[in-house]
């Protein structure tokens, strides 16, 4: 390889990747952090503002509304996935005909579009057309108020459930991949000291698979902040800019609204709270580690 | 993957693992198959008696959705815009990967460098560009990469896979031998003859895995063509599902017709290549 190791050579190689990275990484970020702090609609120049987008924000219910919905689509995520998709890696990896096909099945969600998957679930959560409310009328359930969807407070409840569907087959090939790193021995060893099946998963599997466990905590929370499809789709937001996430709630402002400025400052803001909390989270759980 | 099979920790007794596989095909494919059932119900049929099974199953009113959608053109769309991306893909990443971890080896820190400075980019939520990626499609407009043309979307879909793919060529290259390299150089080799003829092939099933990622990555892409696509002569598929709803009005048949046109191409693709995705996507544990 020295023999080419010149720096032209270098440099040459690189430099159509660190091109597209300057244009459409590094420039938008910078881009963006002046925009946060100007007031500036789509189609007209801004002007610097400080930080009154900022104040808006304090004052702007409807973005305290999609914070709270945000925060219920994390929590139904974050108690879903991580468990069922823990289960799930448990029941792929013993072996039997056809687990394979399971571990397949299981993962077609994921790799395709959430626009598309989402469209599916109308027919499931929709009010009038659904077959959950129409297998609750059947069994005579009133179902007036019991809205999946388009209701006051059910819509994020439902997004959090959609999207851990759909990515439950990942985070399980995940905790597989983990699974498979655990030395048998170990295993082996419990087994003759008497552990029954149970005691193995409490005290060996679990433990082992920590360090997957919080790239997948992290990863699920990091995602479920960000959702937008599974809402522009499902509501569009509605009725009345109650069912946003932050993540709709951006594109709304960007898109219909047209303020380009407001919407990068919401943006800034969401960006702070999923590194904190992220960073947060790694940290307190490393420092149980080492106790 | 493995040679030998490990056996596993606790073996579950057959009736549970048969109860939790149906209960998992059951859950992850209820929503698919109740879409496709109710998809052969006209409009009135379906608000009449929205759980009772189709009363035939006739495949006329899909040809009907086929005939009054663009769906060749969609797939058109979508099949340039996701194929040239996945060439892009390679053709910008395998050289400054290539450089990452071969001509940089002397002075890894160099290396490194590059390497995590590719890889920030995966902590920026999408958000944060979206606006600044719509003025450079204005600048780029005069050279037909602007808005409005599926060529466009290309650059920034190939930026976005630039953290995932020096991931995955960097991590890979530096797991083979150097010594075939080697030789080759002893023997004369130009630095693009060893790139393309000796490290390329070396790095095939990695180079084939990522291609079809990224080709899925661009296939399935929304936010960034919802914004950058005016004309619906020009929408990829996910932007012309989400307008489904509007497009077809309160006829959720045929939403769900389209909508399944749509998936089945799709889904053929992932039974042909479902080995390379799943492994791909979970040996890196990222997306792209």
């Amino acid at each position: 390889m020295f023999l080419f190791s010149t720096r032209r050579t270098k440099l040459l190689l690189l430099l159509p990747a660190l091109v597209f990275f300057c244009v459409y990484v590094l420039y938008p970020i910078g881009y963006s952090l002046i925009l946060a702090f100007e007031f500036k609609p789509t189609y007209r120049p801004g002007h610097f503002i400080g930080i009154d987008n900022f104040v808006e924000m304090a004052s702007d219910d409807r973005f305290w509304t999609s914070l709270k919905n945000t925060a219920v689509i994390a929590i139904v995520e974050l108690l879903l996935v991580p468990a069922l998709a823990f289960l799930l890696s448990l029941l792929i990896n013993q072996s039997f005909r056809g687990n394979g096909i399971v571990k397949v099945l299981a993962f077609t969600p994921y790799i395709l579009a959430g626009i598309v998957t989402t469209l599916i679930w109308i027919f499931i959560v929709d009010p009038n057309l659904g077959l959950i409310n129409g297998a609750l009328n059947a069994m005579h359930v009133d179902t007036t108020n019991f809205l999946l969807i388009g209701g006051r407070d059910l819509t994020p409840v439902t997004v959090g459930v959609i999207e851990s569907w759909k990515s439950i087959g990942f985070y399980a090939v995940l905790f597989l991949a983990g699974l498979k790193m655990i030395p048998s021995e170990l295993f082996d060893a419990a087994a003759v000291d008497g552990a029954t099946a149970l005691q193995r998963v409490r005290f060996i599997t679990l433990p082992m698979l920590k360090e997957t466990n919080k790239i997948v905590i992290v990863l699920v929370f990091l995602n479920a902040v960000q959702s937008l499809q599974t809402v522009f789709i499902l509501t569009g937001g509605g009725p009345n800019y109650e069912s946003h996430s932050i993540g709709s709630y951006i594109y709304d402002v960007f898109i219909t609204q047209r303020r380009v400025g407001y919407a990068s400052s919401i943006t800034l803001f969401m960006f702070v709270v999923m590194m904190v909390l992220s960073i947060a989270f790694l940290m307190r759980t490393s420092r149980r580690v080492e106790e | 993957m493995m040679a030998t099979r490990r056996r596993p920790f606790f073996t579950a007794n057959r009736t549970a693992i048969f109860i939790g596989s149906l209960l998992v095909c059951f859950f992850m494919f209820l929503p698919f198959v109740w879409a496709f059932v109710l998809s052969f119900k006209g409009n009135d049929e379906l608000y009449a008696s929205p759980l009772s099974l189709p009363n035939n199953w006739d495949f006329s009113l899909y040809v009907d959705t086929f005939r009054k959608s663009s769906m060749l053109t969609l797939f058109k769309n979508s099949l340039i815009v996701a194929t040239l991306t996945s060439i892009g893909c390679l053709l910008i990443n395998f050289p400054a990967s290539f450089a990452i971890a071969r001509l940089h080896h002397r002075n890894a820190r160099m290396g490194d460098f590059f390497y995590y400075l590719f890889l920030v980019g995966s902590a920026v939520p999408l958000f944060i560009t979206l606006y600044p990626i719509y003025t450079i499609a204005q600048v780029l407009q005069p050279y037909g990469l602007g808005i409005d043309s599926i060529f466009g979307l290309i650059p920034p879909y190939v930026a976005g896979s630039l953290p995932f793919n020096t991931l995955v060529l960097v991590g890979a290259m530096r797991s083979i031998p150097l010594e075939l390299e080697e030789a080759a150089i002893l023997d004369g080799c130009s630095l693009r003859q060893l790139m393309v003829r000796i490290t390329l092939p070396l790095m095939a099933p990695v180079v084939v895995t990522l291609t079809i990622l990224n080709f899925l990555g661009a296939w399935n892409e929304w936010t960034l063509a919802s914004i950058l696509l005016n004309s619906s002569d020009n929408y990829t598929i996910p932007l012309a599902a989400s307008f489904f709803k509007q497009q077809y009005g309160m006829d959720a048949g045929a939403v769900m017709r389209a909508v399944i046109i749509v998936l089945i191409p799709q889904l053929i693709f992932y039974a042909i290549f479902q080995k390379r995705i799943v492994q791909g996507m979970a040996t890196t544990g990222l997306k792209g």
